[in-house]
């Protein structure tokens, strides 16, 4: 009963995919079977005429043959018609599910997209689609080999029986007709005990086979592929020991790899031979049939080749079922992929609070008694936090490395969830506030930001309209216009040329810079900024610090960094050290308390001091 | 011509793979003869017994030879299958071998090469086009050569045995197999257009789908609110890829058309002439139904050739463009493999290294990068090279390490132009600590020891100098744990703290005479950074030592600061002496001082 649901779960996943491949599939294994048969049916029928010598014309040898002729091209026709919209629709499954889970991606929540179960998940079911063909096996191969197995028994069943009890209408060979069911049953069997055997091996082989994946993806985008290990190498390493190192690994892992595959491949086919011997048994019993002179030599080839098809049939199917696994998991991974929550837009039932042109002055955001955990974790990275931030304010939070500082401000993002105590915003808890509308009032740099390899235009605008003026302003506040005005393209030139040949690489700090711009250009109420100007010179860093003020006048900016250098624009700084806020106050104040403030603020300064 | 290309490519292969399995020509030959027999066996078994049974003799000798024909086809069946799956191992072997080799051939290319841009691209096409994958030219080579000759074969046998029938047959067959051939690759090289054009879609298709999945870029999607943007162009992709889809199966369809309306026009007049043949005794029935079967396969054969040739051909092409970059790489690996012997020994005592009148120019620009470079370093030397992004300061460290080669001036060790000596051992002197912290996926001791140079004692040293005996006694297999997750689920990821101490290590274990660290603190605090430069002076205090950064914080330990400018030193001195000299260090001192003032300026109002 599950088994069944869970097939039509899947037929019905597979023709949402794409509608009607399904059909497609099972009348191109029609015309298949259609094929077969009467080919086979052809060769026999003309052997008995021409061998009995019956006709005194040749009118009806011809008629035969041009009818068959007729068939064969009809059946031929159709299938290649119906075989390149199968071939085509079976494709578009496995795009279409790729696309499906490119989408679903960007839909399911932070703490979701992060959780390794999730990543886990979504690996494995890429891996499947991409490498052991997914959804287009499944069609390819399970589905066609039921329906090429269902019509073959009817068919070529219905013609043997016919052919082998109805016709010569006597009993005197029921025993050796049981026996050719037997022989039928024989490879089968000999398939499944074999198949099961190299089963056995192939699933060591598939464990292997990861392992050996990844080791290759390692060495050539990471060991041969970075300019940086190359450069560490060739001064470190000028033998290439590492390198022939990884060359050996790789060679001992391809030969234990063909090792396994061999013996599978040894074991698994040795079904074939047996196949074969059943083939000429069942030649010799039918034969005896034909030297008595109780059957036409004519149908003696057909039914062998009837028999043929059924067992070559049954063996697909054999095949198909036995490898099911590695395509259901697919499909079945997807199908729960699929219904992961959609944290983005979809729930309109929470309220928005917040007025869509929000003006600055009236957002407050304050953090009330936070504590933060990850999931797999048991300590605390975060805790207790407590403060509040008015609109307008500028905010530095400095710390040493690990105190929390980028933990925190994606909790303010509401990337994750307080384990404990609330984040509120006017007086209002974040979580019940419309998540886009929420994260639309803060324009963020992060300390890894990251730049697509499109035009520099669109990596600023990240979907807003496009405004020449503000674009402008904007462009110059970051002191970006002279580098884009050198580029042949302009604003449209694309980041990188990943994607697009005529792109370009920029150096950390315009890269830097084009980040600031994309926070800048939200004209959100809120300006976050994590080592906005870690990649930056000083004297770009100074230059960018200037007009700080500038760039952040009427909002309210929240700094982060380590170095002191940002907390001179500071109305407020808060100190974290461990997950909790040490100190806060004014740049006085916390020199005044000579605590870690004071501690790190001298360590950067005393170069400085001496004079 | 095509021809002298295929036989390069051929022997060049086979020379590829002569290390590892036995010759090629022989596996081609087995693979080809295998073919053809099962072919044959299979096509002609019902013949066979008819013919049998239609002779006089013993029931159990021909039900005997029945049964021996059978297990003859199933055993040639089986090894063929084999023989299959050989070869194809084979190829990805060759393959791997090719990665291996184009890798290490990488890391020895001269330096601006090995960055520059276009290398990185003609690298991916090489590779896309050579042995990445199974399509690739190696991959596809062979076996497209061997399918191409069993299928060649087999259609010449088929146009021979139609002779039984009547002497015009293997002209009509001939007839059809030329036109079809003429035929075939125009709608191959269609299909060969649309399916570029659906690589280049894959390729936007593979981004998207990599950057959705990626941790970084994932927290920019989602407060950027970047999912309605991306789901349009993957809504746009989908449609690109559907048309495209839909293009190429009526490419193949109108192909496969022609085709079988050639085919039939070939065999009907065949098929009727056959029957008549057989029907006046002038053809036997055995051979009537052994002409019939291999003539159902003549589209096949056909179908095939066609295809194997434009495979070959493609794979050929394919390899001779990737060994445009490759052919090049190779020889500058052997001949940087190649050991010569050092016209003059290096010792390492009393280490002076001096740089005279060195200028550099990148290839193919008029500018100079450096200019008028003279700088003198020796032990207990401490150099700080500051100034702004782009002054020359990493192009300098570049010059010294031997990595790029001046075109003025001369590098004297210890009185003598460096091109007296061996290259690698003069760089053996040199130990570089790059700004990215790399960590390989290996053991820890192997990212300290990097496989050079055993050494126990000098381990175990290095180990209490860099302070990393509490990160030993942490980390869960000691000096045997496995670093980074690249390899395996159970690896460590070191610390940012963790991972300095691990490079610091691996600089200490080279022991040479000089170090140069390239902005090592860009991203730590000012406590971590404060306690790195602290170490650092005390553990290379005896040796020379170069820092290059443009904090300066860096200048509290060295013996002389450096100042660069657009590629030449515009000031060196001490702190002090600099403050007093050079107006360009004062400003660049003051502009970091205003951020640590005693009393800080609002400057809101």
């Amino acid at each position: 009963m599950r088994k069944n649901n869970r097939i039509f779960e899947i037929l019905h996943t597979v023709n949402h995919l794409y509608p009607h491949v399904v059909f497609y599939q099972v009348a191109s294994a029609m015309l298949s079977v259609f094929n077969q048969i009467l080919v086979v049916s052809f060769l026999g029928i003309m052997i008995n005429l021409l061998s009995t010598q019956v006709a005194k014309s040749i009118k009806p040898l011809f008629l035969v043959t041009i009818i068959f002729l007729l068939l064969l091209f009809v059946i031929k026709l159709l299938q290649i018609f119906i075989g390149e919209q199968v071939e085509k629709g079976r494709q578009m499954l496995n795009v279409n599910a790729d696309a499906d889970l490119t989408e679903k991606l960007t839909q399911v929540s932070y703490s979701t997209f992060i959780s390794a179960p999730f990543r886990k998940l979504y690996s494995a079911t890429k891996n499947g689609l991409d490498f052991t063909g997914g959804f287009e096996i499944f069609v390819s191969r399970l589905v066609n080999s039921v329906a090429q197995l269902g019509l073959t028994i009817v068919i070529a069943g219905g013609l043997l029986v016919n052919a082998l009890i109805i016709v010569p209408n006597r009993s005197a060979y029921s025993v050796s007709n049981f026996v050719l069911c037997v022989l039928i049953i024989i490879p089968i069997m000999a398939a499944i005990f074999c198949s099961k055997q190299s089963n056995k091996v192939m699933l060591k082989f598939f464990d292997f086979n990861i392992q050996f994946n990844r080791a290759l993806d390692y060495f050539s985008n990471i060991l041969f592929g970075n300019v940086n290990y190359a450069k560490l190498l060739r001064i470190y390493d000028p033998d290439d020991l590492v390198a022939k190192q990884a060359a050996a690994d790789i060679n001992q892992q391809v030969n234990e790899d063909t090792k396994y595959q061999l013996k599978a491949d040894g074991i698994g086919n040795l079904s074939d031979i047996i196949t074969s011997i059943v083939i000429g048994l069942m030649y010799c019993i039918l034969s005896v049939r034909v030297l008595r002179g109780k059957l036409l030599l004519g149908t003696m080839i057909a039914c062998v080749g009837y028999l043929e098809v059924i067992i070559n049939n049954l063996s697909s199917m054999l095949y198909a079922w036995n490898s099911r696994n590695a395509s259901l998991a697919t499909v079945q991974q997807y199908i729960t992929l699929m219904q992961t929550e959609d944290e983005t837009g979809l729930n309109s039932e929470k309220t928005d609070k917040i007025a869509s042109a929000a003006p600055a002055e009236k957002l407050t955001l304050e953090f009330k008694h936070v504590y933060f955990k990850y999931p797999e974790d048991q300590e605390d990275i975060l805790k207790d936090l407590n403060f509040k931030i008015t609109m307008g304010e500028k905010i530095a939070i400095v710390g040493p490395n690990g105190s929390g500082k980028t933990t925190m401000i994606k909790l303010l993002l509401r990337l994750y969830e307080p384990s404990k105590g609330q984040i509120l915003l006017n007086g209002q808890d974040i979580r019940q506030l419309d998540l886009t509308k929420y994260q639309r009032i803060f324009g963020t740099v992060f300390q890894d930001f990251t730049l697509f390899a499109w035009s520099i235009k669109d990596n600023i605008l990240m979907g807003a309209p496009f405004d020449q003026t503000k674009m402008r302003r904007i462009l110059s506040q970051v002191e970006l216009s002279d580098r884009i005005n050198q580029l042949p393209q302009g604003l449209e030139t694309s980041i990188s040329q990943e994607l697009d040949e005529d792109g370009v690489e920029l150096s950390g700090g315009e890269r830097q810079k084009i980040a600031i711009a994309r926070a800048l250009y939200r004209d959100s109420p809120v300006v976050v900024l994590d080592e906005p100007t870690a990649a930056l010179d000083p004297v770009a860093e100074a230059n960018i610090f200037s007009k700080f003020n500038e760039l952040t006048a009427g909002k309210t900016a929240i700094f982060i960094s380590h170095r002191m250098s940002s907390t001179q624009f500071s109305d407020r700084i808060l100190v974290l050290n461990d997950g909790k806020i040490v100190e806060r106050g004014t740049h006085a104040e916390l020199l005044n308390q000579k605590g870690l403030y004071q501690q790190l603020y001298h360590e950067q300064a005393k170069y400085f001091q001496a004079d | 011509m095509k021809l002298a290309q295929l036989k390069d490519n051929y022997l060049w292969l086979k020379k590829l793979t002569k290390t590892q399995q036995k010759s090629m020509t022989t596996n081609s030959f087995l693979t080809v003869a295998f073919g053809l027999i099962l072919q044959f066996l299979t096509t002609a078994f019902p013949s066979i017994v008819m013919a049998l049974l239609l002779q006089r003799g013993s029931i159990t000798a021909r039900l005997v030879i029945i049964i021996i024909i059978s297990v003859i086809t199933g055993t040639v069946n089986w090894a063929q299958a084999l023989l299959k799956t050989k070869n194809f191992w084979d190829g990805i072997n060759t393959r791997m071998n090719l990665l291996a080799k184009e890798g290490r051939g990488f890391i020895h290319l001269p330096y601006f090469k090995m960055i520059s841009a276009e290398t990185g691209r003609a690298r991916q096409e090489s590779a896309a086009y050579g042995f990445a994958d199974d399509d690739s030219g190696a991959g596809m080579f062979t076996p497209s050569l061997n399918s191409l000759l069993e299928n060649a074969l087999a259609l010449f046998l088929v146009c021979m045995m139609t002779l039984f029938i009547a002497w015009w047959c293997p002209f009509l067959v001939l007839i059809t197999v030329c036109l079809a051939l003429k035929i075939i690759p125009h709608y191959t090289e269609k299909r060969k257009k649309l399916q570029d054009n659906l690589s280049q879609t894959y390729l936007e298709a593979n981004y998207i789908a990599q950057k959705s999945f990626d941790l970084a870029a994932g927290q920019e999607i989602r407060i950027y609110q970047m999912t309605n943007l991306l789901k349009q162009r993957v809504e746009n992709y989908r449609a690109k890829i559907t048309q495209l889809k839909q293009k190429i199966a009526r490419n193949n369809f109108n192909l496969k058309v022609i085709l079988l309306l050639l085919n039939f026009v070939c065999i009907a007049p065949i098929y009727l002439f056959l029957i008549a043949e057989t029907r006046s005794g002038k053809v036997s029935l055995v051979l009537f139904a052994f002409l019939f079967s291999f003539l159902g396969m003549l589209n096949d054969f056909i179908k095939q050739t066609s295809d194997s040739l434009a495979l070959l051909l493609n794979a050929d092409s394919d390899l001779a463009k990737s060994r445009t970059y490759l052919d090049p790489v190779f020889e500058n690996l052997a001949a940087t493999s190649a050991k010569k012997q050092p016209d003059r020994e290096l010792s390492t005592q009393n280490f002076t290294l001096e740089l005279k009148d060195i200028a550099v120019k990148y290839p193919n620009s008029a500018n100079y990068v450096l200019k008028d470079i003279n700088l003198k370093i020796k032990a207990g030397s401490h150099l700080a090279l500051v100034g702004l992004n782009g002054a020359g300061k990493t192009t300098l460290t570049l010059v010294i390490l031997g990595l790029i080669k001046p075109v003025k001036g001369q590098i004297l060790l210890n009185g003598h132009d460096i091109s007296e000596f061996d290259l690698t051992a003069y760089q053996k002197l040199i130990t570089p600590a790059f700004q990215e912290n790399i960590l390989l996926a290996d053991t820890l001791e192997n990212n300290i020891t990097i496989k050079q140079n055993p050494n126990p004692q000098l381990l175990t040293e290095t180990v209490a100098r860099a302070d990393l005996q509490k990160v030993i006694a942490k980390f869960p297999q000691g000096l045997q744990t496995e670093l980074t997750r690249y390899l395996d689920d159970e690896g460590v990821t070191p610390s940012g703290g963790e991972t300095q101490k691990i490079i610091l290590a691996r600089a200490l274990y080279r022991n040479s005479c000089l170090t140069i660290l390239d902005e090592p603190t860009a991203a730590m605090d000012a406590l971590a950074e404060s306690k790195l430069y602290q170490k650092i002076h005390e553990l290379f205090k005896d040796q020379a030592s170069i820092f290059v950064s443009h904090r300066l914080a860096s200048t509290k330990f060295a013996t002389q600061i450096i100042l660069m400018d657009k590629g030449k030193i515009s000031a060196r001195g001490t702190h002090d002496e600099l403050m007093i000299t050079s107006p360009a260090y004062r400003e660049l001192f003051n502009i970091q001082k205003k951020y640590y003032q005693k009393e800080v300026k609002n400057e809101k109002e």
